[in-house]
């Protein structure tokens, strides 16, 4: 698996998917081309980068269905779909599914390559972000779970006396465990902590989920 | 005193006058009728006295001078007391006394005296004719010379020998008589006759019994047996009888044949046999009376004897008997016989066939009248139908064409029509070139084809004279014989210019609203349309934009760009078919026949929406039989009506879950018709809308026209067709149509 972002192609028209795919490739791109939306599911895993370019209508699988597939496998590559027609409602459907742009086959290069460019900067975007995420959420691998309740109190703006009296440990012990996981964090204070926790998305419903 | 006595004189003189008149009248009685008295020996009933008193009044009742006639029976037979004949003789002298006959006819079998004391006692000098019927001797000598007359006897032995050559084979005769004197004089006769044949037969008299026994006793003869019966005056009772009563009855139930001696006793059932002839005998004694009230002396006319006999059967007791007519003696007289429907229907026959003659020489007259009376009808009713035509023809072109020489009349109307002038001398092949040359040939086939079958024809065409094009309709016939026996063929033509331009002008219009209906009918397909021409525009797009970035790189990768280009003309093939496909549908055009092949053209129409079927979710199929016929049509038009109806299918099952979602097309053979049918499994056609479902204007969707049925329904009316719809028994509808075939099968055997 290699880390160049690909672009994966999928049409079931044969003719228009080499004519597509050579010109990708022409450009500079790495690609790989399917004649159907089973046959690159098959193939795909989430770590591939890149982005998706899908014809709307196929025999089989739709690229709408494919869309949803991608989206249930909670893997969000971008998907650009090129269409031999366009009617309003399946565009406004697709861009609502979070689709990275709508074209018809006929677009200008121009077209196409802002909506690549745009979909692989998304996608190397989107994973940096849960690259970073990862990172983050690594840190608090570290964490004892005693570590991560007095966390978890600390974060609601409670006092050490506070936290003891919660916990029934000891003051002190409470602020052992606080220099432990802030040094664990990497944090100076409270405020990059909470900022921490914050871009580490663990925050639901005001509630530390680690 | 002189006047009284001249008075007196001629009062005398009168009286006188009158007196000798009157005595002279007396005396000479010129034209009186003759007095014929007939005096019988017998009675009135007996059959003999009957025939002899028959044939003498028949003979001088044909005689010159009138004659009245008398007879007087004694019926001796019954009353033979001598006082009876007295009273007899007094009877008739008192009542013959004032008029005397002028001559006796006496037929006798007994009591001679008749003809001989008695008359000249009675009436002396009056002369006597008399018939005897005796086997005596009779007294002739003692009658004087005023009597003249026959004597009947019989042939016993001749009678005899007439039996048994006729029957040889008889053993018996069984012999009847009686006892009165005549009886037993013919006993006697026959006994003597018999001695000729005592040996070869045996003879029974049967003169004892009386004759109510007798009866009973012939019934019961054997066979081989024949009974000669002589004469029963009276029987052993004393009763008295007529021969020819008991004859009869003992004929009737004997058991074998029954011969006698005189004819008067032929009649009641007896054979008959060699029988004196008593008709014979009182025609000769008519004639002998006849000469002597002429004038003729009855002493100048001999008395004769008769005692041969003849021959005389009933030809009924031959035939009961069976005894053939050739074994009769060649002189014999057989009566009886009954007359052939020709003797005696003889005149009512003639009559029949004469008038039967007469009625079949009249029908087979009426008849010839008749069929002449038809055949001039029939010529006056064409000369009439033609002047008709020709008076009320004013618009109307007329020919006629005799088939043999060729001829062609045609009159004012057609000539000018055709641009001929008023005198030409025309042919058939002159009026078939002013034809338009398009028209020409169908024309020619269908005249021909009508000439051969004799049958009438019809036809369209356009004609071109003097630049001029006009449309002419004309229907031409058989008719009849030409003088020459040829056919000839007549007919009429009229110009329908404007109303065939007001067909086409229709045509027309139906041809716009058909393209106005597809127009917006590819509106539907429109997504269809541009996916099927942006998918080779893109790839060609694509494929040059490659093949840019190819020749910028050094060196330029030429093979690359040669598969290139090798692509774009394939994108651009494939971008052509697809307008072609599209562009037959959106053309306005006019409506053009061809012969159809209607599961070629349901493929077509399913490939155009095939991808639109697949966008839809609906599953489109195709039910084609292998061997249907062709039809004449527009193609396309017919592609519009299958596009119509499989959108509408599809339309209809648009809100429908998936196992619904389908639409099956089936095209098939129905008789003499293709059909075509459209369905689906949607909700079907509500009752109501059934009847409105063609109706211009009529839809159920929201968004619709309601033209589309409209136009297709038309399009299949002027394809000769029917179009209709049906709700499925399993939900959905179905719209079924049908064409004619074109004629021409063709079997697909590829499958």
């Amino acid at each position: 698996m290699s880390e160049k972002s690909t672009i994966f192609i999928v049409d079931d028209d044969r003719s228009f998917l080499t004519a597509v795919t050579r010109w990708f490739r022409a450009s500079g791109y790495p690609v790989q081309s399917f004649t159907s939306a089973s046959e690159f599911l098959e193939h795909y895993s989430s770590d591939m980068p890149g982005c998706l370019i899908a014809d709307l209508r196929m025999a089989g699988l739709s690229g709408l269905d494919l869309q949803d597939a991608l989206i249930e496998a909670d893997s969000p590559m971008p998907v650009i779909f090129l269409t031999g027609h366009g009617d309003i409602p399946t565009s406004v459907r697709a861009m609502r599914h979070g689709a990275e742009d709508f074209l018809t086959k006929r677009a200008s290069k121009e077209e196409l390559l802002d909506a690549v460019k745009r979909a692989l900067a998304r996608d190397a975007q989107a994973r940096e972000q849960r690259a970073r995420l990862r990172g983050l959420r690594a840190r608090f691998d570290d964490l004892t779970p005693r570590e991560r309740e007095v966390l978890a109190h600390v974060l609601q703006g409670k006092l050490n006396k506070q936290i003891a009296y919660d916990l029934g440990i000891n003051e002190r012990t409470v602020k052992l465990h606080r220099t432990s996981f802030m040094s664990k964090l990497r944090v100076q204070s409270v405020a990059e902590l909470t900022r921490l926790v914050q871009e580490a998305d663990l925050l639901q419903n005001g509630q530390l989920e680690l | 005193m002189k006047p009284t006595l001249r008075y007196v004189t001629l009062v005398a003189l009168c009286i006188i006058v009158c007196l000798v008149a009157v005595s002279s009248a007396n005396a000479a009685e010129p034209d009186r009728p003759k007095r014929v008295l007939m005096l019988f020996s017998g009675n009135k009933f007996a059959p003999g006295s009957a025939l002899v008193e028959k044939t003498v009044e028949d003979v001088l009742l044909k005689g010159a001078p009138a004659v009245e006639l008398y007879a007087e029976y004694l019926d001796a037979n019954r009353f033979p007391e001598e006082s009876h004949y007295q009273l007899f003789r007094e009877y008739l002298q008192a009542k013959y006394a004032q008029n005397p006959p002028d001559v006796i006819v006496a037929f006798l079998i007994v009591k001679f005296e008749l003809a001989g004391r008695l008359p000249t006692e009675l009436f002396p000098g009056i002369p006597v004719v008399f018939g005897a019927l005796t086997e005596e001797a009779v007294p002739a000598e003692g009658f004087g010379d005023q009597v003249t007359g026959v004597i009947q006897r019989g042939n016993f032995p001749g009678a005899l020998e007439l039996i048994m050559k006729l029957q040889p084979d008889t053993q018996r005769i069984v012999v009847i008589g009686g006892t009165a004197p005549l009886d037993r004089r013919y006993l006697g006769r026959t006994e003597e006759a018999a001695g000729s044949l005592s040996g070869r037969v045996q003879f029974d008299y049967w003169t004892t019994r009386p004759v109510t026994e007798l009866r009973q006793a012939v019934a019961s003869l054997p066979p081989r047996t024949v009974i000669f019966f002589t004469s029963v005056f009276r029987d052993v009772t004393g009763k008295t009888f007529l021969p020819a009563s008991v004859a009869a009855t003992l004929a009737a139930s004997s058991s074998v044949p029954v011969y006698v001696v005189v004819d008067s006793l032929i009649a009641g059932g007896t054979v008959g046999g060699l029988v004196a002839n008593l008709e014979a005998l009182g025609r000769r004694l008519g004639e002998l009376a006849q000469q002597v009230l002429d004038g003729t002396a009855p002493a100048a006319l001999p008395i004769e004897v008769r005692k041969e006999g003849v021959p005389m059967f009933d030809w009924r007791a031959l035939k009961r008997w069976g005894i053939r007519e050739n074994r009769l003696p060649p002189d014999s007289v057989v009566r009886f016989r009954p007359l052939s429907m020709w003797e005696q229907y003889r005149w009512y026959i003639t009559g029949a066939l004469v008038i039967i003659a007469v009625q079949a020489v009249l029908i087979v007259g009426l008849l010839l009248h008749r069929a002449r009376r038809r055949q001039a009808e029939a010529e006056l009713r064409e000369s009439q139908e033609f002047m008709e035509l020709s008076t009320s023809a004013g618009e109307l072109g007329l020919w006629v064409r005799d088939l043999e020489r060729g001829d062609l009349w045609a009159n004012q109307r057609l000539r000018s029509l055709f641009g001929f002038g008023q005198n030409d001398v025309l042919r058939f092949e002159d009026v078939l070139s002013r034809i338009h040359p398009d028209d020409r040939s169908q024309v020619v086939s269908l005249v021909e084809h009508a000439q051969e079958n004799g049958l009438p024809f019809e036809a369209d065409f356009r004609v071109l004279s003097n630049g001029t094009e006009r449309w002419i309709a004309a229907k031409g016939q058989s008719v009849g014989n030409a003088p020459n026996g040829a056919m000839r063929r007549m007919g009429a033509l009229t110009d329908i210019t404007s109303r065939k331009n007001a067909e086409l002008e229709a045509q027309r219009h139906r041809d716009q609203l058909a393209h106005v209906s597809r127009v917006s009918m590819m509106g539907q397909l429109a997504s269809t349309l541009a996916h099927e021409l942006n998918q080779p525009l893109g790839a060609i797009l694509r494929n040059a934009e490659a093949a840019e970035l190819f020749l910028q790189a050094s060196p330029p990768d030429l093979q690359e760009v040669r598969a290139i280009l090798a692509d774009i003309r394939k994108d651009d093939q494939r971008a052509g078919e697809v307008i072609d496909r599209m562009r037959g549908l959106l053309k306005r055009r006019e409506s053009q026949w061809s012969e159809l092949d209607l599961n070629a053209l349901a493929e077509e129409v399913a490939d155009l929406l095939r991808f639109d079927a697949d966008a839809r979710r609906v599953k489109l199929t195709l039910k084609l039989s292998r061997s249907v016929s062709r039809v004449r049509g527009d193609r396309v038009q017919l592609q519009q009506v299958l596009l119509n109806l499989i959108l509408n299918a599809m339309d209809a099952i648009n809100g429908c879950e998936a196992e619904k979602r389908a639409v099956a097309v089936c095209v098939r053979s129905a008789s003499a018709d293709v059909e075509v049918a459209v369905s689906d499994m949607g909700q079907g056609i509500l009752a109501d809308n059934l009847k409105h479902l063609f109706e211009p204007f009529f839809t159920t969707k929201p968004s619709g026209m309601g033209l589309g049925l409209a136009i297709s329904h038309t399009i299949i009316k002027v394809h000769g067709g029917r179009l209709w719809a049906e709700n499925n028994p399993d939900g959905g509808a179905t719209f079924r149509f049908t064409l004619p075939m074109s004629g021409e099968r063709r079997e697909n055997t590829n499958g």
